[in-house]
């Protein structure tokens, strides 16, 4: 046995101390080396409403003597955190830029948890059902279903008194009335705030409509011809990028279709669902056969079909507008020079639905924690902050009439967010009468039921039944009249039918 | 030595984290099955309405024939791949051990991830399988939106997961084969096929089943794959029964009612799966 190549355990332990001996000095060095955080004084002066309103600031709450703070501020919500539940789309993105801003003048540590809207959903439906109260700010889709739901169910909080606190620079007044009405119960009950707000709108490839001399399409015939004409699988390109999966985003295209065909969810008056009335069965047949012609559609949820349009796979694309953005990014499409946008091209002439996204604030949540959610709210729908929203390096559809219809924010269509001008234009328009633009609000036409879990049946089962016309089993028709049994079915175990 | 004291106190704990875990969940589904309970709205007696409604649904007897065809078909395959592989790789060689290594792999991913992976291996437009085919000049199906071919590549994704399971336990079973009894059927000129039929199949059989049973109810409460790969696609074609628990009583509206009564019955279903390969396996030790 060599002893002198063994080494022993007393050589062991010095080594092994060195180590750990070495990592603390090392690492106490390399703290102490650190440069000094600033912590500012006890108080600081804050501009706000009518003259200088004085801050009492932590360690975490600073504002710089010169920001304007025309949101709802309140000093002793310094340090709180909020839970945040957002959708992982463009909207979350161009809100989450603000933040430190938001922080710095607040205090309010925002902690984000995104994922995609059905997920998010499903989640937000289980922790209303739970009454956890996690997540105090949620984003909820308003498009006059989701919020209207989860208003009546009372999960949400509402808003009028809380609003009625806001400073007089947040100027309720100036936020787009369609979108006040999304965000509403039919009593006027406020019970969120839209975030940005849009419309559908068929996104084309320029180069190939112009080089075969292929008409933009104005109505649906028009659009299935247009698909028809530009399916070449063999060639890696198809008609149209649809959505297909068994989910909310077949729904909010169906209801568009169906829309476009004069359409109706169901009679108010009597609360009989209409699903197998002619006109859904048009819009829905119409859905069915530009199917044939889109890429992947029994697999494209979310954002795959703007990835497939981005990438060149497709001639059209029918999306929310928000969900277009990437379309027009360098760094993520190989068509951003070569699209172009048109109205949705309805059958039937009717106003644009605005479809949109926002916060309402969770009824569960403690106070303090309600009223920072409440706070992160007004920061992000208050005029500075929307007043941003069409600069190039952000880009949402803003909720504030007053930067709709800036001057400066007029833009160019072929300019980098020339895409807005149809979708600004749009909204202005669907002003109710008497204010800004005297056409009819285009509210969504989705249905608001009295009880809080059928408009989540509702949509549940048209999208099932939808899915064996995707899947190429059922025609438009059987899906249609399947899922007026179902719904009558459902009306009246609810007793919602008699 | 004589124990003092009731040795059964012992089995307390366990027993308390057994009904806590187990039975109060089962039980509190039988309870909430007897509701129609559609969230957020408060729940209202139903008697036996939500199971009635279950029984008449054509989405039921699909997705459990779905789960029967599946579980047989996977397990068939599953198995007579596992079983060749271990014959092979039986013999302690270099290459054989590195192969024995390699074939954990797949198990040791998370199967959310293989199955996400996997979505995008199947992809019609950007799939590398399918540009296989195309280099080869073969069709290039869409794997997950049309029948059957959905169905294979569930199948597939499965077989590529936990094929490797089933061979461990394989090769387990033929390394306890003593040595001596097949050289004694060789001296007697038996020939290789004889010599498993014979020898080895009837002492690794035992063991098989085990490794079967686990797998059959592995396949049984199969969901991710299904979620991640075809969402039920295409249609409510691919429909496992799991899916059909999650889907109705979860996803977009909470039917927490119907979705415990379907939970229910998919229990006695599959215990009473289970309680039959036990007896099968019994009586073949019997019979041994």
């Amino acid at each position: 046995m060599s002893q002198d190549k063994n080494v022993g355990r007393r050589e062991w332990l010095k080594l092994t101390g060195g180590v750990v001996g070495g990592l603390i000095v090392g690492g106490a060095l390399g703290y102490l080396a650190k440069p000094p955080v600033e912590v500012p004084g006890p108080t600081t002066t804050v501009t706000a409403t009518g003259g200088p309103v004085t801050v009492t600031a932590t360690a975490t709450a600073t504002a710089t003597p010169t920001e304007v703070v025309d949101f709802y501020v309140n000093p002793q919500l310094a340090g709180t955190e909020l839970n945040i539940m957002a959708y992982d789309t463009i909207d979350t993105v161009q809100a989450k830029k603000f933040i430190d801003e938001f922080q710095r003048i607040t205090g309010i540590k925002p902690i984000w948890t995104v994922m995609g809207e059905g997920t998010a959903n499903d989640k937000l439906s289980l922790e209303f059902a739970a009454k956890s109260g996690t997540f105090a700010l949620d984003y909820n889709s308003m498009d006059g279903s989701f919020v209207y739901n989860n208003a009546i169910a009372g999960n949400c909080l509402p808003l009028n008194d809380w609003f009625a606190k806001c400073p007089k620079e947040y100027n309720f007044d100036d936020v787009l009335k369609p979108t006040v009405k999304s965000s509403s119960t039919d009593d006027g009950t406020i019970y969120g705030s839209l975030w940005d707000c849009g419309n559908h709108w068929l996104a084309y490839r320029k180069d190939l409509f112009e080089a075969e001399n292929v008409k933009v399409p104005t109505n649906l015939d028009e659009l299935v011809a247009a698909a028809e004409h530009f399916y070449r699988p063999d060639k890696g390109l198809w008609g149209i990028t649809l959505f297909g999966t068994p989910d909310l985003f077949p729904f909010f295209q169906w209801d568009m279709f169906i829309w476009g065909c004069g359409g109706k969810h169901l009679d108010e008056a009597t609360m009989e669902p209409l699903a197998n009335s002619p006109e859904v069965i048009e819009g829905t047949d119409y859905y069915a056969k530009l199917g044939k012609y889109a890429v992947d559609w029994s697999n494209s949820e979310i954002n795959k079909p703007t990835t497939y349009f981005a990438a060149g796979k497709a001639a059209m694309e029918l999306n929310f507008v928000t969900a277009l953005a990437p379309v027009l990014d360098p760094t993520t499409s190989v068509v951003f020079d070569k699209t172009g946008f048109a109205p949705w091209p309805g059958k039937v002439a009717q106003p644009n639905i605005l479809t949109a996204t926002g916060y309402s604030v969770n009824a569960y949540s403690k106070p303090k924690e309600q009223e920072a959610a409440f706070s992160l709210l007004t920061f992000l729908t208050s005029p500075h902050v929307q007043s941003q929203a069409l600069k190039p390096e952000f880009g949402w559809p803003p909720m504030r009439a007053s930067v709709v219809e800036a001057p400066e924010n007029q833009p160019d269509v072929n300019t980098k967010w020339g895409w807005m001008a149809p979708t600004i234009k749009a909204i202005i328009a669907a002003q109710p009468p008497g204010t800004k633009g005297a056409k009819s609000v285009a509210a969504s036409p989705l249905p608001r039921l009295p009880k809080p879990g059928v408009s989540f049946g509702y949509m549940k089962i048209i999208y099932t039944n939808f899915a064996k016309i995707v899947a190429g089993t059922w025609t438009a028709e059987q899906a249609m009249n399947q899922s007026q049994k179902d719904l009558v079915d459902l009306f009246k175990t609810e007793g919602l039918l008699k | 030595m004589k124990m003092k004291g009731n040795p059964n106190l012992l089995l307390l704990p366990a027993m308390i984290y057994i009904t806590v875990v187990t039975f109060f969940p089962e039980a509190y589904a039988v309870y909430i099955s007897a509701f129609r309970w559609l969230f957020p709205s408060p729940p209202v007696y139903a008697g036996l309405d939500n199971y009635t409604a279950l029984f008449s649904s054509d989405l039921f007897y699909s997705s459990l024939s779905n789960t029967v065809f599946w579980v047989a078909v996977t397990y068939v395959v599953e198995t007579s791949i596992a079983l060749a592989v271990a014959l092979l790789i039986q013999r302690d060689s270099r290459l054989n051990k590195f192969t024995r290594t390699l074939l954990i792999v797949p198990m040791m991913i998370p199967p959310v991830i293989v199955s996400e992976l996997w979505a995008y291996l199947f992809n019609p437009v950007y799939g590398p399988v399918n540009y296989f085919l195309h280099a080869l000049g073969a069709p290039q199906p869409d794997w997950l939106g049309h029948l059957p071919e959905a169905w294979y590549a569930l199948i597939i994704v499965d077989i590529w997961q936990w094929t490797p399971f089933l061979i461990l336990i394989f090769l387990a079973a033929l390394y306890s084969v003593p040595p001596d009894l097949v050289e004694a059927a060789e001296v007697d000129g038996a020939s290789t096929v004889s010599k498993f039929r014979y020898v080895t199949l009837p002492l690794i059989l035992p063991i098989m089943f085990i490794g079967g049973l686990l797998r059959v109810v592995d396949l049984l409460r199969s969901f991710e794959n299904v979620m991640l790969l075809t969402r039920g696609n295409p249609g409510q074609g691919t429909w496992l029964y799991s899916f059909f628990i999650f889907y109705q009583g979860l996803a977009g509206s909470l039917q927490v009612g119907y979705g415990a009564a379907a939970s229910i019955v998919f229990l006695l279903f599959t215990g009473a799966i289970v309680v039959t390969i036990i007896m099968l396996y019994f009586r073949l030790m019997a019979r041994a």
